[in-house]
This record gives structure tokens, sequence and C-alpha cells, in this order.
């Protein structure tokens, strides 16, 4: 067992163990808390891919701002006072859904023959990234930077409390 | 020695583990957490097919960082409704949410 692998096999533990605490606790903190592990853990995996601003923009993006984002809509919501009503009436649908989703996809993934490369090639650099992103997809940047402008303006006009002008 | 089925199955575990959360949960806040899960699958997906498939452009990479950027948004939006609803319906249980059934 290599380093690479040992080290995948660490993280799809705690990424996997930490989904499985966020789909059954009945406490939304530590659902909030257990998400942020499975999140870092990913980041993890992602520099495993060398993926290595992926990862650095997940551990920004994802454990600096969404998480508190959510935990402040919790605090925001109350939502820790029904904890007994906090699964619905389709409960046994969505765990038949969801082995039927796992069992189907791992199927197809063991059968298919992937076309996959034997040996590493060159790393992916920070500089090919941004120089791909400002070349290439310059127009896709664009067009995300406008949705982002809209986002944001739309959650202050919606979150504005009302009759305050 | 990683293949790409690991991560692969990885990613498919995750993705399950988030579609019963969608499916499963009366919480509006615990269902935008579910998909974030969801979210995180389909980057690892993209990331894996990046750095195991034969080419020499970055695609994969490109297009995870724009699905965090929109999931960033989605987030911000999403919680500003469900504080909006909230403060206007004093519940935040999707299942109380049923105006527009009458």
């Amino acid at each position: 067992m290599d380093a690479q692998f040992f080290a995948f096999t660490l993280l799809s533990i705690i990424a996997v163990s930490g989904g499985i605490i966020l789909s059954l606790t009945k406490n939304v903190v530590h659902g909030a808390l257990s998400l942020l592990t499975t999140l870092l853990a990913a980041a993890g995996i992602f520099i495993v891919l060398s993926a290595g601003f992926i990862a650095l923009v997940q551990i920004l993006i994802y454990g600096g701002a969404v998480t508190i984002l959510l935990l402040f809509a919790l605090m925001l919501s109350n939502a820790n006072e029904q904890k007994e009503a906090i699964d619905n009436r389709q409960k046994p649908i969505a765990i038949a859904a969801s082995i039927a989703i796992f069992l189907t996809s791992t199927a197809v993934i063991l059968q298919t023959q992937w076309n996959t490369r034997s040996e590493q090639g060159e790393p992916i650099t920070i500089i090919d990234l941004g120089r791909n992103l400002f070349t290439d997809w310059i127009i896709p940047f664009e067009i995300i930077s406008i949705i982002l402008l809209i986002a944001m303006i739309g959650a202050v006009v919606i979150a504005w409390p009302e009759g305050d002008q | 020695m990683l293949e790409l089925q690991h991560v692969l199955i990885l990613s498919a575990s995750l993705m399950a583990l988030g579609v019963y959360g969608v499916l499963a949960r009366r919480n509006a806040i615990l269902i935008l957490m579910s998909i974030e899960l969801i979210l995180t699958a389909v980057n690892l997906n993209l990331l894996a097919f990046a750095y195991f498939v034969p080419s020499n452009n970055l695609t994969g990479q490109i297009f995870a960082l724009f699905v965090i950027t929109i999931a960033a948004a989605e987030i911000g939006l999403a919680m500003a409704i469900i504080l909006r609803v909230f403060k206007n319906r004093g519940t935040s249980q999707i299942n109380e949410l049923n105006t527009l059934r009458n």
C-alpha cells in the first residue's frame, strides 16, 4: 500500500463517517459540524488528486464561509427545538432511493473499462490554471462573477427588514 | 495503488448519503447541507477524471472551481430565503410550508 492510497483511505473514511453522522443525527448543529468534517476531508482528497488550488478554495469557501453561514442560519431559525420531527414520513423511500443509487453507480463503475493513464503526467500548477481561466474560459468566468454579484444583491434584498427602505 | 474506481465509489457513497438527506429530512437547512454533500461528490468526480484520464487540458479542475462558486452563490441566496420564510411563518420545517396546496 503506497502513501497516496493510504492517505486516500484515511480521508475517505473520515468523509463517509461525516456524511453518515450528517444523515443520522438528531442535532442540527452536530450535522453542520460533521458536514464541515466531510468537506475538509474532501479537500484533503483533492490534494491527493494533485488539485491543490481547488483544495485551498474548498477550505476557504466551505470551511470558512458556508459552514459559518449555516451555523448562523441554524442559530437564527431555532432549528434545534424540533428534535423529534426531524425526519419526514418518506424515510423508507429515501433509504431505498439512496441504496439504489449507490448500488447502481457502484455496479456501473466496476463494470466499465476506464481508459485511464498508466503513468503520472505533469502536475497542474496554479499558473496553468490561472492562464487557462483567463484565456479559454474567460466568458464563463465573467458570467459566473455576474451570477455571484446577482446572488449577493438578491440575498441582501430578500433578507432586508420589512418596512425599512 | 490508487485507481479511478476507488474515488468514484467514494463519490457515489457521498452522493447516496446526500440524496438520503434531501429526501428524508424536514428541516430546510439540513436539506441544504445534504445538497452541499452532493455537490462535493460531483467535485470529487470531476477532479478524479481530471487526474486519471489521459489529457493535458485543465477542464476538470476549472469546472470544479465553477461548481464551488455556484454552490457558494446558491447557499447565500437559500439562507436569505430560509431566514425570510422563518421570519414570516415562524418555521423552517418544509412540510409546514404548504400554502400553495389549497
